[in-house]
Parts: structure tokens; sequence; C-alpha cells
């Protein structure tokens, strides 16, 4: 099982797709992003609600409609990692 | 009733004492000065402005200030409701002084469009937004635009509308620094220059006065159609390169005064901007050939 | 109108707004908006059902609005950030002044002017706190070692850090006024009295009477009274906010006794009636002034902070505060080589 993670509560993010890539706003940090469609899904499946690692890298193989594998999960990791920098994600409350 | 319509006499009492009221766009200003320079200028270079009655939207002063350097060599000093958001400057540079202290005024409180950081022309019934990075030469490439035909919707700043995402004229004198004062003058003859200033920060400046068609029109509005990123550099041949529009939409917000403010609504109208338009970067050496460049583009519609 | 009267008048007498004329609105916009208040005039203006304003005033309303809206969000963000980042060090993160009130939700919140954001934590912690927030992405300017000498050992706190990409400025004391200073305040009575607030991990404000009195020592003693009217409304707000507690009073009498404040709560009552009518009780009116100074100094200083605080000043009574402000920080031997270099930074136009 991995860490558990959730949307910062003071974050509320408005998608735009432009072609393979997502362009969002977060009201919390006022911050624009520009990220691939496995950035986004993974985002956005944390958005929809909480996950730890491999349920998350398993939800967002069925948005993207793609199979599992070791690549889709290490990109859902890395998102993860760099969302939780931006503090857009945090872990969430036991 | 227009600036012209005054006296010169009038005029530089009315200015003097704060009581000239005028329009510019979607905005009213009421300037106070008595400094000449400044007072010639205006008279020149705002000839066609109408004058308003009512509200002023921003009152702003060019004035000397108190003490020895008031005489010895003699400074100026802006300041806007006695805010000073500038140092000090020469009193030979009191009129670009006012051209970037109206630029402050606007810039620095108007959150009712979206403002980039970006000349605006018009052609056709769309708009060719020219975002203003350092070294691009766009006010260079906007007074000769200008000059061929295009409408001017602004040199500095690109006003978008929340409502249909229209960008806004607010034609205003257009700023030209070192060369680009004797290539314009040569590239158009026609075209009015005020007093030019040296030893500026950014070298020496003038300014071309708005044609008086352009002044008419900025009532009317027009939807964006093309981001042009332009890169002067001497001897390029002129070259058009589509851009991707998500990285456009970061650069825009980068280049907005107010994006963050307007948050989630300026992403949506960033989006919607460059959505609608064709975005690119434009390589150019040559005045002639980047007017040609446009021009093509225009009548691609 | 007087643009001081104009602009008080406005916020003391929001119904006055009712009657201004489109020449009122337009003073009322630009001189408030020189002093950072217009976006408290566009609250004011927006509790009054019914009231017409014009439109092309209203537009400057809502711009200043918007404005404070921003601001507002990137405080909370800032706020859970530094909070996140510094909860695994063993010490209360106490927010002051602006970030306090708009997190803990007090009247002098809305419409208010942000500027750094400042909190409070233990002396001991301090190196663990500079170490954790550089780790997440704040910087401390390069200051020479006069400079960090006189943050670290002289004041309150660590020099101030500004985040590399969101430019916030941070200010980190331990305590809420300078140990070298005549009136030290005991940091550990502060500690337990303050109070837990959401917004995250182990975030507090201090309690209503040390707010109170906070606000009056960094009116009082910081020396920038060029934003007088704007701290003395932070005052006026929050003592008609906690003043509705009748207990508060003797408490704050209490307090301000306990930590040595009675003469610059004195000097702030005086201002705080002159210009805004604040409502307070009989016997905390004459208990103060009891505590104020001898007759011909009270006067004086009452004069000089009063004309400080107009916007009317002649430059003099301005010098003449901000040096009072720095003798109240720092001994008499400490502060002539100390104001020469405060000046030559003040007066370059390069860090104009």
């Amino acid at each position: 099982m991995g860490p558990i993670c959730k949307l910062n509560r003071l974050s509320s993010l408005s998608w735009r797709q432009f072609g393979a890539e997502w362009a969002f706003f977060d009201e919390g940090s006022g911050d624009t992003h520009v990220v691939d469609a496995v950035a986004a899904a993974t985002l956005m499946c944390i958005e929809a609600g909480t996950f730890d690692a491999s349920a998350l890298a398993e939800q967002v193989a069925v948005e993207l409609d793609l199979e599992p594998s070791e690549a889709l999960s290490q990109g859902v990791a890395a998102s993860v990692e760099r969302f939780t920098i931006l503090g857009l994600i945090e872990p969430a409350a036991s | 009733m227009r600036v012209s319509d005054l006296s010169a006499a009038s005029l530089a009492q009315r200015l003097g004492g704060g009581e000239l009221l005028f329009r510019c766009g979607p905005f009213t200003a009421r300037p106070t000065t008595g400094i000449a320079s400044v007072v010639d200028n205006f008279r020149l270079l705002y000839t066609d402005y109408d004058l308003a009655e009512g509200f002023a939207d921003f009152r702003f002063e060019i004035a000397p200030p108190a003490g020895l350097r008031r005489w010895i060599r003699p400074q100026v000093l802006f300041s806007f409701d006695g805010d000073r958001p500038f140092e000090r400057f020469p009193a030979d540079q009191a009129y670009p002084l006012f051209e970037w202290g109206f630029n402050w005024c606007i810039a620095s409180t108007t959150n009712r469009y979206l403002i980039i950081h970006a000349a605006a022309v018009e052609r056709g019934g769309r708009v060719l937004v020219l975002p203003g990075m350092p070294g691009s030469g766009k006010s260079t490439l906007t007074a000769a635009l200008v000059s061929r035909g295009w409408r001017l919707f602004s040199d500095e700043m690109a006003l978008v509308a929340i409502e249909g995402r229209d960008i806004v004229p607010i034609p205003r004198p257009i700023s030209l620094k070192n060369e680009s004062i004797a290539v314009i003058q040569s590239f158009d003859p026609a075209a009015v220059f005020g007093h030019t200033s040296h030893n500026t920060a950014k070298g020496s400046v003038s300014h071309v006065r708005v044609l008086t068609a352009d002044v008419r029109r900025a009532g009317e509005v027009a939807q964006p159609g093309w981001i042009v990123f332009p890169h002067y550099e001497s001897g390029a041949a002129a070259t058009l390169t589509p851009r991707a529009k998500p990285a456009t939409m970061l650069d825009l917000a980068s280049n907005s005064f107010n994006y963050r403010i307007l948050a989630r609504l300026g992403f949506e109208m960033l989006c919607d901007v460059v959505e609608r338009c064709d975005c690119y970067d434009f390589r150019y050496g040559n005045l002639d050939e980047a007017i040609a460049i446009f021009e093509r583009l225009s009548e691609r519609g | 109108m007087n643009r001081n009267a104009l602009i008080a008048g406005a916020l003391l007498r929001p119904e006055s707004l009712r009657r201004l004329s489109l020449g009122d609105w337009e003073n009322l916009v630009g001189w408030s908006r020189a002093e950072q208040l217009l976006p408290r005039i566009a609250f004011a203006a927006e509790q009054l059902k019914g009231l017409e304003i014009p439109p092309a005033v209203r537009r400057h309303l809502d711009s200043a609005r918007l404005a404070w809206e921003g601001h507002r969000r990137a405080i909370l963000w800032d706020v859970n950030r530094i909070a996140t980042t510094l909860a695994p060090i063993e010490t209360p993160v106490v927010l002051l002044k602006g970030a306090a009130y708009l997190v803990a939700g007090l009247r002098p919140a809305p419409g208010r002017a942000f500027s750094d954001i400042d909190i409070m934590v233990r002396r001991e912690t301090l190196d663990a706190v500079e170490t954790a927030l550089l780790q997440t992405g704040w910087q401390m300017e390069e200051l020479d070692a006069y400079d960090q000498h006189y943050y670290r050992t002289w004041m309150h706190e660590l020099p101030p850090m500004q985040h590399a990409f969101r430019r916030t400025v941070l200010d980190v004391h331990h305590t809420i006024a300078p140990l070298t200073a005549r009136r030290a305040v005991d940091a550990e009575t502060l500690f337990a009295a303050a109070a837990p607030v959401a917004g995250g991990p182990k975030l507090y404000v201090l309690a209503p009477v040390d707010m109170l009195l906070h606000a009056v020592i960094h009116l009082m003693q910081e020396g920038e009274f060029d934003k007088g009217l704007r701290d003395l409304f932070d005052i006026d707000q929050l003592l008609r906010q906690f003043g509705e507690e009748p207990r508060f009073w003797p408490a704050l009498l209490a307090r301000s006794a306990e930590h040595g404040l009675d003469r610059p709560l004195f000097y702030a009552v005086t201002q705080l009636r002159r210009q805004f009518e604040t409502p307070m009780p009989g016997e905390f009116l004459e208990e103060i002034a009891r505590r104020g100074p001898p007759w011909p100094a009270k006067q004086l200083m009452s004069a000089i902070f009063h004309a400080g605080i107009s916007g009317n000043s002649p430059r003099l009574a301005r010098d003449f505060l901000y040096i009072r402000g720095h003798y109240m920080r720092m001994p008499l031997r400490l502060l002539v080589p100390h104001l020469a270099r405060k000046f030559r930074h003040r007066f370059d136009p390069a860090e104009a």
C-alpha cells in the first residue's frame, strides 16, 4: 500500500485541453500549469477522490484507456511527486 | 469637443490647473502639469482626442520637485493622487514620464480587462497581438504596420474584454527608441513625431502621433485573430513559425499584468483567446518584408 | 473636503457614501487608492443596501476588490505552505498582524492591504525553522554582517525571507518587541495565551489583548508613519470586535501593565478617539489617561502623532516620528550609528 494523497484543501482546478496536452489553473495557489495526459489524468483522479499509489495507477489506466504498465505507474508516481512539491497534493489526514 | 478646439493658452491653463479631462479608449484622465515640454507634446500628440465631462478614472501630475532640484540639474516627479511610484527623472524626460506614468496608472489599477503587455493592431476585423518581449522591436513593427493600413489599438497594452473576449482599443502615442526613431521617420515620412528625449534609461525616446481615424474609432472593438511573438534580428529573412497553443497561453499569462488577479476567469479568457488565434513566432530583419508577411496573413483570413 | 476627513468619514460612517457627488467619489477613489484603502471602501460600499454607485466608480471598486481577493488567496496559500513546512518542528506557529486577521476571520481583514507574512516561533527553534524554510523555496536576502547582527541579535526576528517563485516576504519573529528595547515582552506569556486557528497544522493567533497590543506596538514603534491611518484603522476594528466582550477592557489594561506598554497604548487611544471615535468604556478611558505621560509631553507627543498620521504633516513631523520609532527599539548608545546607515539606505536612489 502506497501513501494516501488528496488535493490540497485550498485547491480548486479548472482544466482546458489542447490536443495531447492539458492546461489547468489552480485557484488555491494561483498557479497555471501545462501537463501531459498521464499527469492530467493523475491529478483529475486525485481531484475526484483519495487514492493510494497502486489504486491511483490502476484508475489512471482506466481513464486513459490503456493497459496498466510499469511505465504508466512510473509516470503516475512522478506526477504525484511533482504535484506534491507544488503543494497541490497533500497526504490525506488519517 | 476636442483638444484641438482649445487655444494653446486655454490648454496650458487647463493642464496647469488640472482641469482638462480627456478620453482615451475606455478611460478618462485628468492630468496636471505646468511643464512646457509636456504641455507642448500633449497639444501635438493628443490633438484629436475628445474632451470629457464628469468622472476621471486617473488623476496624475508631472511636476518639478520642491527644493533645489527644481532649479539645479532640474528634475521632474510623477505623482498619482499623491502616490509616487517612480524615482525622479531629469526634466528633459518629462514627456516620456507622462506616458510611462499614464501606462502605470492603467496597468496597476485596471482589472476590468485582462491586460497583456503587447501591441495590438487590427485589419479586416481581426486583431494582431504582438507580445512585448524585450528586444522584439514590437513598437517599431507597430508603427510600421500602422503606416501601412493597420488600425492601432495600442503599442503597449492589449486589453481583453471579459464579455466576448474582444480586444479593446486604447490608442496612445507610439513610443520609439534610439535607431527606431530614424527608421520610422524614413519608413513613414508622414508620421508626426513629438520631441525626442535623450539619455533616458532606454536611450533616446520619441513618440508618434496616432492617426486621426484611429482615435475616432477607439470605440470599435474586435476579435483576436493572431498572436505573433516578434524577434528582430538584423539580416534575418522574415519567417513565421507556428507556435504550440499551451505554451503560448503560458507565455501570455506571464506577460500579463493582472492574470493572477483575474484567476480562473483570466485562465478561461486566455485559453479562449489562444484557441481562437493562429499563434506564431516571427523572426525578421527588414520592415518591408515583415509588413508583407502580415499582409498575407490578413488576406488569408 | 479634507483628504483624510473624506476617507475616514467613509470608513467610519459608510452611510455617508449615499450622499457623495461624482466629484466626491472621484476624490475618494483616487485618495483612498493612494493610501491603499480603496479595497476597504469597496467593502464598505458593498454593505450598503440599495446604494447607487455611478458605473464609472463601480468599475474602480470592483477592480480593487478583485485585487484584494487575489492577495487574500495568496496569503492563505502561503500560510498553508509555511505551516506544512514547519509542522515537524517543535514549535507553535503564531500568525501575526494581517495574516492573523485574515486566517482568523477578524474585522480588520476585509479590504486590508497585506504585505509581508509575519509569524512567531519559539526562539530556540529559529535555526530549525530557518533551515526548513530554506529547503522549501524561501531565500534570505544577502545581508552584510551589520544587518545580520541587527536582525538576529538586536531585533526580534530572522532577516526577512522571500519565496523564490512566489515573491512573498516572510518575517519570522520570536517575540513581539525587540530584546534591546526598553520594553521587552515575555514571549512565553504570548505563547501560553495564543489560540489555535484552522488553516494548517499547529497554527495559532495571539490572544485578543496581545493582538491588540502588538498592533499598538507596531503603529507606535516601527517608525513607519506613512502607513499611519491604515494601521490605526486596524486597531479601531480590533477594538470594535474585541470590545464587545466587557471583560476585554480590564484584561487589556492588565496585560498592558504586565508588558510595560501603557505609554504606547495611551497614545494609540488618543489618536483613535480623535480619528475614528472608537467606542471605549468610561472606566477604561479614565484609567488609561492616568497612565499617560505628564502634561507638556502629552500635548506635544499627541500633536506630533496626530500630524504624522493625518497625512498633512510637514516633513519634520514625519522625520521626528521615524526617529522616535527607532529610539523606542534600541538603547540610545546604539542608535546613532544605525540611524546613519538606515538613512543611507533610505536615500540611496538605487534602492528606491
